[in-house]
């Protein structure tokens, strides 16, 4: 028979044990950054039509390394980020393909993994064309 | 008949340092209290190896007394911190001497800190009723490789950077969690300025705390049951077997001759090599051959041989892998409730010690072969190739 006490005694620790739990469930939720990823507006790069084919030019996409490069027909902008475990990919322009340094994961020109542990293919960034300059992303 | 004047100024100083100590023995029970730990005792001749324990205070100590130190000119952030450690070298007094030691001693830390482990568990005193004492210690453990893994990046050195841009990465691999663990170690999506006020409130505020816990409650067990007994005493007879002396004066004199000497030689080594900075971080671009400090090189090493392939349920090889390594550490953790009989003798213990020579022989290959791996890399601040 459940008395009225043991239910008192029941609801008690269960309450307690639910407030608790909210507790830490608002720590962890305070703890979790609110922006994983802040990027604002497209980058705007100057003079980034000059580029000659082969030829990369770094630069920082809201904090993450990003590189442009000539491509076949436009211009392709490319996240630096390895997909593996975050390093920063170097480009190799002779051989046309990055290299990451950490555990030797290789990606083609378009981002595409070629070998090595990465996952996935490098991101790609979105580029407009506005006259003699680029906006990226 | 007045006593002659000196006599009585003596009575009346005695009297009213015995005042002093009664009221202070009332307000405290203190003295009381110190009256009944010179009672303890603990067997004579301990063995070196019984002494690591007391070395991990010493250090302990010189972590705590050179970091409050290092606060008063470090910048945790990432456009200063690199710089306010370079000054702290170079233009400080004294500073590389305080850096340095807080360097290498956090290095003999973790060094001592393995051997003190091995010497428990080596000599079964983990077993009944030191399980918790054992279980403490493993929490500490932990602490002391999470003071290491967050002091590495605070100087926002490149190897460091990329260091913990790879560490993070393979907390971010583990199955489910990983993606919210690795946001809650980096503060966001790369490692950059929120990650390193995240490590510096961990590693000057968090870890201390917890360290302070976990080491209060590990040294009162330590002392409730006293050391066990040396292996060597159980197997010898007579009166010498059971000798003890008293742990205040005899032990702990000893204990602070050999920590005196350790410190000594700690300063010798700190004045033959300084600690050194390496370059600045830079977010852009990942240094050749990233690795990370010689204690986590085992599994940085043995991470290499896992491949990435894809598995059913949507997770591959490689999180199962990452996953697999807190295995090791869960069974180092409830080892006390897996070897369960109070045997201490080695020749009744061939399977726990087959698999901790085994585990050790792993460690040291992998570890070596993590060492070799790559170019040249500076390991202990002497050039390798
Ligand atoms: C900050 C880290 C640590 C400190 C400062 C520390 C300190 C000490 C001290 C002073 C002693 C007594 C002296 C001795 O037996 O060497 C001791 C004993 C002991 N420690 Fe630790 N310890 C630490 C970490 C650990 C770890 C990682 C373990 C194992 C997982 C551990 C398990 C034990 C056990 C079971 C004893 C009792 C040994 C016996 O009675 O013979 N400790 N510790
Ligand atoms: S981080 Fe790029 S291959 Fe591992």
């Amino acid at each position: 028979m459940l008395t009225r006490r043991t239910f008192l005694d029941r609801l008690r620790h269960w309450l307690l044990g639910i407030l608790g739990l909210s507790g830490l469930a608002g720590v962890a939720g305070y703890l979790y950054p609110p922006a994983l990823r802040r990027r604002g507006e497209p980058l705007l790069l100057a003079n980034a039509a000059e580029l000659k084919a082969g030829e990369g030019r770094l630069f920082d996409y809201y904090g993450e390394p990003a590189i442009l490069l000539h491509g076949q027909e436009a211009p392709r902008a490319l996240s630096l980020v390895c997909t593996h475990l975050g390093c920063s990919v170097r480009w190799q322009p002779k051989e046309g393909r990055f290299v990451c340094p950490c555990h030797r994961g290789i990606f083609d020109a378009d981002g595409n993994v070629l070998a090595g542990p990465p996952p996935a293919p490098l991101e790609r960034l979105r580029v407009q064309v506005q006259g003699n300059h680029l906006l990226v992303g | 008949m007045d006593a002659p004047p000196a006599a009585s100024t003596r009575r009346g100083r005695q009297r009213l340092r015995e005042r002093l100590l009664d009221g202070f023995e009332g307000r405290t029970g203190l003295l009381r209290f110190w009256h009944l730990q010179r009672q303890h005792t603990v067997p004579a001749k301990l063995p070196w190896y019984y002494y690591l324990g007391s070395l991990l205070l010493l250090f302990a100590a010189i972590q705590v007394a050179t970091g409050i130190l290092l606060l008063l000119y470090y910048e945790p952030t990432p456009s200063a911190a690199h710089e306010s450690v370079a000054r702290i070298i170079s233009e400080v007094r004294f500073g590389w001497i305080v850096r340095s030691l807080h360097y290498w001693s956090s290095h003999a830390m973790v060094a001592t800190l393995l051997l003190h482990l091995a010497r428990v568990f080596l000599t079964a005193s983990f077993k009944r009723p030191r399980e918790l004492t054992w279980m403490l210690g493993v929490g500490l453990l932990l602490t002391v490789l999470g003071f290491a893994f967050t002091g590495y990046l605070l100087p926002w050195e490149q190897a460091a950077f990329w260091g913990t841009t790879v560490g993070s990465g393979i907390a971010g691999q583990a199955p489910w969690l990983g993606p919210f663990l690795k946001a809650m170690l980096r503060g966001g999506a790369q490692v950059g300025g929120a990650t390193l006020t995240r490590f510096f409130a961990l590693h000057v505020m968090l870890l201390p705390a917890a360290l302070l816990v976990l080491l209060a409650a590990h040294l009162a067990l330590v002392w409730k049951h006293g050391p066990s007994e040396p292996l060597a005493r159980l197997a010898g007879t007579g009166a010498a077997r059971d000798r003890r002396v008293r742990f205040f004066p005899v032990q702990a004199r000893k204990e602070a001759a050999v920590a005196c000497f350790v410190f000594a030689a700690l300063l010798l080594w700190v004045a033959w090599r300084a600690a050194p900075l390496g370059d600045p971080a830079d977010p852009l671009r990942t240094p050749e051959h990233v690795k990370p400090e010689w204690y986590f090189l085992f599994s940085y090493q043995a991470l290499k041989y896992i491949p990435s392939r894809a598995l059913p349920g949507g997770i591959s090889t490689f999180q199962v892998a990452v996953l697999a390594q807190a295995l090791p550490l869960l069974a180092l953790l409830l080892w006390p409730y897996l070897e369960r009989s109070p045997e201490r003798r080695w020749r009744r213990r061939r399977a726990a010690l087959s698999l901790f020579f085994l585990a050790l022989l792993a460690l040291l290959v992998l570890t070596y072969l993590g060492v070799y791996a790559g170019k040249t890399e500076p390991i202990f601040g002497i050039a390798v190739s």
